[in-house]
């Protein structure tokens, strides 16, 4: 139930956030109309006006229809994970090549029409502009940014956590600990990352004024510097709470974890809100300046992704959300990497359904040697000897404890993996929820929990294992 | 100063940049004692390698259009005509180009009324005060 919710305001926020940055699209800004070069009275143009009303229409029909789409497949959740996952990645897949298709398509048009009308400075080949330095703001934005070196303070906070007495002792006892504690490295590490490649990447010329450059180069390199910084901070933070808990030795309860999900929220957040600042304190600007500059290199944004060979970056400005940055595809670097990504996605996804339809749908299956035990499963095989065990029973349901789990699944048709209980201590779950009776196995190491979907089986083994 | 390139001409982009920075001194738009970006930004902002721009500030520093001081980077100083060698070099060129534009203005019949106006044109725009 709580996957189920969890997901339709995902799913809710990814299309919001979609239709924001793309939906709306439909004005001439700085230059641009469908992220094509024209002039401002383009728009008042019929074929163009037609255009615009058929992208409203189809981005209108089309996110309704994904919204609706987004949210009834969410209750899937609570039936078997591997298929809800599986239709929801279908699904998210389906609503961003829609997306993105469209907006390659009405951008090619776009391009298309301006080509046929000449809305382009009629210079040659000699005279063309592909790029260009405003040196006053080269020369002021390159220190405004916050130098990436202050990411060592969130570094700090979060590895100096580590120095509290007793907590080593108690994160090696409670492995789980790390498994946050990496997390939060790992988004560390990306938020260095990007603030790093954000600190090499260069100006951005919108006028023949140095001084708009200068203050749109400068407010955006501030802010977004500041606002990785603070991000990494808020995610360094988001550990302490983690921390805290697990000092008495226990497993981080309700309270606890609430704090850690509002400091990493703070994180994501963060980056959100600032970016529509900056957005409005750029158009701001932007309104006022009286000589604007556009440099016009439509040709290589024809098809809709940048593709200039002769230019050096990598990673490009998006030229429908200043937030996104894509690839020159242009550059041979630029395609391996693009290839990687999209491919690694791909295999990711299709891996992580198989993964899920295998843990979901392997029957449990229990082999009683004369010395050893043997369960399979389509998570996690464990095996141990018959000499191990304590003590060996059909219980009517799980024992009334609470089990939390810390790898494997955990749904309302099953619990599948490493569990801990209150009461119970560590054990490893192969239990089928709605069917009965459960066969509990005491060892030293761990408690078993097992049943089959198959009648009469976990008889069978009770009566194997008892003579 | 916006200096401005075009990736996809003939003319080697060291070159361009090395001329408009030329042009930017001459018009005023680049003041003597100006700082300019570092190689580095130089290159990140207009895309193109560092040795590119590398050599194109190398060629400025060689002609005297700019040095390099250790705390302010590369700054716009203006050649003084008082250095013999350097002047001479320069009229050297100046000729030898000069020679070169006249005798295509000639062949694409331009008298040298239009010649000498269009000389004085852009002459006039270039502002630059020497000190």
């Amino acid at each position: 139930m709580i996957l189920a919710i969890i997901m339709i305001l995902t799913d809710w926020l990814m299309v919001g956030v979609t239709k924001l940055v793309y939906g709306n699209k439909v004005t001439w800004r700085q230059g641009m109309l469908f992220g094509v070069h024209v002039p401002e009275n383009a728009a008042e143009l019929p074929e163009v006006k037609v255009m615009i009303e058929q992208y409203q229409l189809w981005m209108k029909t089309f996110y309704r229809r994904h919204f609706v789409i987004g949210t009834v497949i969410c209750p899937l959740g609570m039936w078997y994970m591997s298929i809800f996952f599986t239709v929801w990645m279908v699904w998210i897949s389906a609503f961003f090549v829609g997306v993105m298709g469209k907006v390659y398509q009405t951008h090619r048009s776009m391009y298309a029409l301006k080509m046929k009308n000449g809305w382009y400075e009629k210079v040659s080949e000699e005279e063309w502009v592909t790029s260009a330095v405003d040196t006053k703001t080269a020369v002021r934005t390159a220190k405004m940014a916050v130098p990436t070196i202050w990411h060592l303070l969130p570094l700090v906070l979060l590895c100096g956590v580590l120095l509290i007495p007793g907590l080593w002792h108690v994160m090696t006892v409670n492995s789980e600990g790390w498994i946050v504690f990496v997390c939060c490295l790992v988004a560390w590490f990306c938020l260095f990352g990007a603030a790093f490649i954000y600190s090499k990447m260069g100006n951005k010329i919108y006028s023949e004024h140095s001084d708009i450059n200068f203050q749109v180069n400068c407010f955006e390199k501030r802010m977004t510097s500041v606002g990785f910084l603070v991000s990494s901070i808020c995610n360094s933070l988001a550990f302490w709470p983690v921390a805290w808990a697990l000092l008495p030795g226990k497993w981080i309860e309700w309270g606890w974890l609430g704090l850690y999900a509002f400091f990493e929220s703070a994180a994501g957040i963060m980056i959100i809100v600032l970016f529509f600042i900056i957005q409005r304190r750029k158009d701001e600007l932007l309104k006022r300046d009286t000589a604007p500059m556009y440099i016009d290199d439509d040709y290589y944004w024809r098809n809709g992704w940048y593709s200039n060979p002769d230019d050096r970056r990598l990673l490009i400005q998006d030229r429908y959300s200043s937030m996104n940055y894509t690839m020159n595809l242009g550059r041979t670097a630029g395609k391996v990497i693009t290839g990687i990504v999209y491919g690694l996605v791909i295999v990711m996804m299709a891996g992580f359904c198989l993964w899920l339809l295998k843990i979901d749908f392997t029957p449990v299956r229990m082999r009683v040697t004369d010395n050893t035990v043997a369960v399979t499963s389509g998570y996690s095989n464990i095996s141990f000897d018959r000499d191990e065990i304590e003590d060996v029973q059909l219980l009517d349901a799980l024992p009334d404890d609470n089990f939390y789990k810390v790898n494997g699944s955990a749904d309302s048709k099953q619990y599948m993996g490493k569990f801990k209980g209150k009461e119970t201590g560590k054990c490893q779950m192969y239990v089928t929820l709605d069917v009965t009776p459960i066969l509990e196995i005491k060892t030293p190491a761990y408690t078993v929990f097992i049943n089959s979907r198959d009648k009469g089986v976990t008889e069978s083994w009770y009566q194997e294992l008892k003579h | 100063m916006i200096i401005k390139i075009n990736s996809r001409s003939e003319i080697p982009i060291y070159l361009q940049l090395r001329n408009q920075i030329v042009k930017g001194i001459g018009k005023g738009e680049l003041e003597q004692g100006e700082i300019l970006p570092t190689v580095r930004q130089m290159a990140a902002d207009l895309g193109v390698n560092a040795m590119t721009v590398s050599k194109a500030y190398q060629l400025l520093k060689t002609e005297g259009f700019i040095e390099t001081d250790r705390r302010k980077g590369s700054i716009v100083c203006i050649p003084e005509a008082k250095y013999p060698t350097q002047q001479a070099a320069f009229e050297e060129k100046l000729e030898d180009e000069l020679e070169l534009l006249t005798a295509e203005a000639k062949i694409r019949g331009m008298d040298k009324g239009q010649f000498v106006q269009f000389c004085q044109y852009i002459f006039a725009e270039m502002e630059m005060v020497p000190e």
